[in-house]
């Protein structure tokens, strides 16, 4: 549908390099990263406000890289929507179509349908100024599907959305994709908001697109320590490996039939267990068992809500475990208590990364 | 305690920030009402007042309606054509990134950093000793000591006036109104006339109006350029200077105040328009 090639720009501290991206028909793709990554210059590249200095930019096989935005089909719904002020709702959804000189009955009939099917018809007749947040996005996306556009943007569609009703507009944004068929990228910095609804996910780090792949693939393959960090696999252990087995501190375990290699092993959170821990009992490193167990001292435990974050200090360092608040082997457990962590070894992400992936140059938001 | 010490304190510093401000602020209060009031005083002797006197004078009074009739038409004329000049400059200007911009901004400013008489000694060596000028004068249109050079001596001037006031109307609208309404398929010159223009439009208002008042205000270049020949090119503010010289002093005070309302006239809607980026 939408094929990027190699596509570099700089824009003030903003830098876009070789990005290579492909975005089926029909699918969602969500574009993350952190902020000043290059996220929303890569979205404005692809509607048309910045020329690139290099690439190109493929819609359905047609070179549009020097296109004017209104020859590309390319509909956007920015962050704070862009809602024209001195229009009523009715008439900025109406945009697209009163510019194309459409008869009136086409343009009410379209605008009634994306009013009733997004739940903004008693809204039609307000201005934006009067609308709350999450009425604006509506209307904003009501506006872009008017145009039944090939390809629509979304720049952070949740970030003036209240958390509590996130979920049901994801639901609303998916709706949008499967009923509407319509190909979505949505950019965004918020891994588990890219989990609710893509299809695929591309990641985003100074310019440089690090890694795409579906969230189940991303989430348990980082390829890199950023990525891993980035979607909260908070535990990287430096490491080797080389004839199926891996060493990482004081631990060993077999490494499947992988390559010899170095960089980090990986264990997210969620996979790491902990249980109560006998006072100063060292447990015994069987190293070619399931699990490598070490015992350390809490440090930190956060209650979460769905889960408890609990920091543990070890010798190989900090480990961060998420486990359930109901299982019982932890209950009621506080900071200074001496515990046990299993890593499971088959959960285990091997990443060649010399980089540690930690954030160095925070910059501004784009 | 301390509390009340930085409370104290504080208000110290309010009554002096404000005495600063109410000095200057009683300054010109002070010398509008020396003038309304001069208007109305009993004259010397017990005679008329300026005002009463004034309005006995069929002679003072057909003077001044002309004058401001005078201005009325050539200030207005100068305000439509500036704003006509102004709205695609000062778009460009907004908008686009170019080289030059800077040097552009300066040139454009200079007519009114430049003292307005001088403006006006330029303009009139410009039409009377460049072939450019003395071209326009001989086969389009005479400049020099004419009605046409009060337009365009109000114009020299106040287009940069339009021109800085219509800018900022245009950097308050958010390019990306522009750019969601060609990416829903407006070409550039129709999301300008459907975006940008209806957004900018207060703003726009508000450097018309500042334009116009400018114009009203502008005597240097006119007498230069235009000359002070009664009853043809004395505008309001050359008729003031004409009075004074020859000891009607009524007529010229009568038009001070004149003035005075029509700049607050002008300010009032011009900052209830929200009007920005004005520079006398």
């Amino acid at each position: 549908m939408i094929a990027v090639r190699r596509l570099s720009l700089t824009l003030g501290e903003f830098v876009l390099r070789d990005i290579d991206l492909d975005v089926a028909e029909g699918e969602y793709f969500v574009l993350l990263g952190p902020t000043g990554a290059g996220k929303t210059v890569l979205l404005e590249c692809l509607v048309g406000l910045h020329r690139p200095a290099a690439g190109t930019i493929r819609l359905d096989g047609a070179d549009v890289t020097s296109a004017p935005p209104e020859r590309r089909g390319i509909a956007y719904v920015p962050q704070d929507y862009c809602l024209f002020p001195n229009l009523t709702a009715r008439d900025n959804i109406a945009y697209g179509l009163a510019g194309r000189n459409r008869p009136r009955a086409e343009i009410e009939a379209r605008t009634g349908e994306l009013a009733d099917w997004l739940g903004v018809r008693p809204l039609l007749e307000r201005r934006p100024l009067t609308l709350s947040g999450g009425e604006k996005q509506r209307i904003a996306l009501a506006r872009a599907l008017a145009v039944r556009p090939r390809l629509l943007l979304l720049d952070e569609p949740l970030a003036a959305v209240d958390p509590s009703t996130r979920d049901e507009v994801c639901g609303e944004l998916k709706k949008i994709q499967r009923e509407g068929r319509t190909t979505v990228i949505h950019v965004c910095h918020n891994f588990e908001e890219a989990l609710t609804v893509a299809d695929r996910i591309g990641i985003l780090r100074d310019g440089r697109l690090v890694q795409i792949g579906s969230p189940r693939d991303i989430f348990r393959r980082p390829r890199s320590a950023f990525v891993a960090r980035f979607t909260g696999a908070a535990n990287l252990l430096p490491g080797e490996w080389a004839d199926g087995s891996a060493r990482a501190g004081g631990f060993r375990f077999p490494a499947g039939g992988r390559k010899p290699g170095r960089g980090w092993i990986v264990f997210r959170p969620e996979d790491v267990e902990v249980r109560r821990g006998r006072e100063g009992a060292e447990a015994p490193d069987d190293g070619e068992a399931e699990k490598a167990k070490r015992t350390g001292v809490v440090t930190a435990v956060s209650d979460r809500g769905p889960y408890l974050r609990i920091e543990i200090r070890t010798a190989e360092g900090l480990f961060v475990a998420a486990v359930s608040p109901r299982d019982e082997r932890i209950g009621g457990l506080t900071e200074g208590e001496n515990v046990e962590i299993l890593l499971p070894f088959d959960r285990a992400a091997f990443i060649e990364d010399a980089d540690d992936g930690e954030e160095r140059s925070p910059r501004r938001s784009s | 305690m301390s509390r009340d010490r930085d409370s104290g304190r504080s208000s110290r510093l309010r009554a002096v920030l404000g005495g600063f401000l109410f000095f200057y602020l009683g300054f010109i209060v002070l010398v509008i009402l020396a003038n309304v009031l001069w208007l109305g005083r009993p004259g010397a002797g017990g005679g008329p007042s300026p005002w009463t006197f004034l309005w006995s004078r069929p002679d003072l009074r057909a003077g001044l309606w002309s004058s401001i009739r005078l201005s009325l038409v050539a200030s207005t004329i100068t305000s439509c054509l500036a704003i006509v000049l102004a709205v695609p400059s000062a778009y460009a200007l907004s908008r686009f990134r170019f080289r030059g911009a800077a040097v552009i901004d300066t040139i454009i400013d200079l007519p009114i950093v430049v003292p307005p008489l001088l403006a006006g000694v330029a303009l009139l060596i410009f039409f009377r000793q460049f072939p450019v000028g003395r071209f326009i004068e001989q086969h389009i249109v005479p400049v020099v000591y004419t009605r046409t050079g009060i337009v365009v001596a109000q114009f020299f001037v106040a287009s940069a006036f339009s021109i800085r006031a219509v800018k900022a109307a245009f950097d308050g609208v958010n390019p990306r109104f522009e750019m969601v309404a060609r990416s829903l398929g407006d070409g550039p010159f129709r999301a300008f006339r459907r975006v940008a223009l209806p957004l900018a439009r207060n703003g726009i208002v508000a450097g018309f109006v500042m334009t116009w008042a400018r114009a009203m205000g502008e005597f240097g270049p006119i007498m230069m350029l235009a000359g002070a020949t009664p009853g043809k090119t004395d505008v309001l503010s050359v008729s003031a200077f004409l009075n004074m010289s020859s000891g009607h002093v009524e007529a010229s005070i009568a038009i001070v105040v004149l003035m005075i309302g029509l700049a607050a006239g002008a300010l009032i809607v011009f900052k209830k328009l929200g009007g920005k980026g004005y520079l006398w």
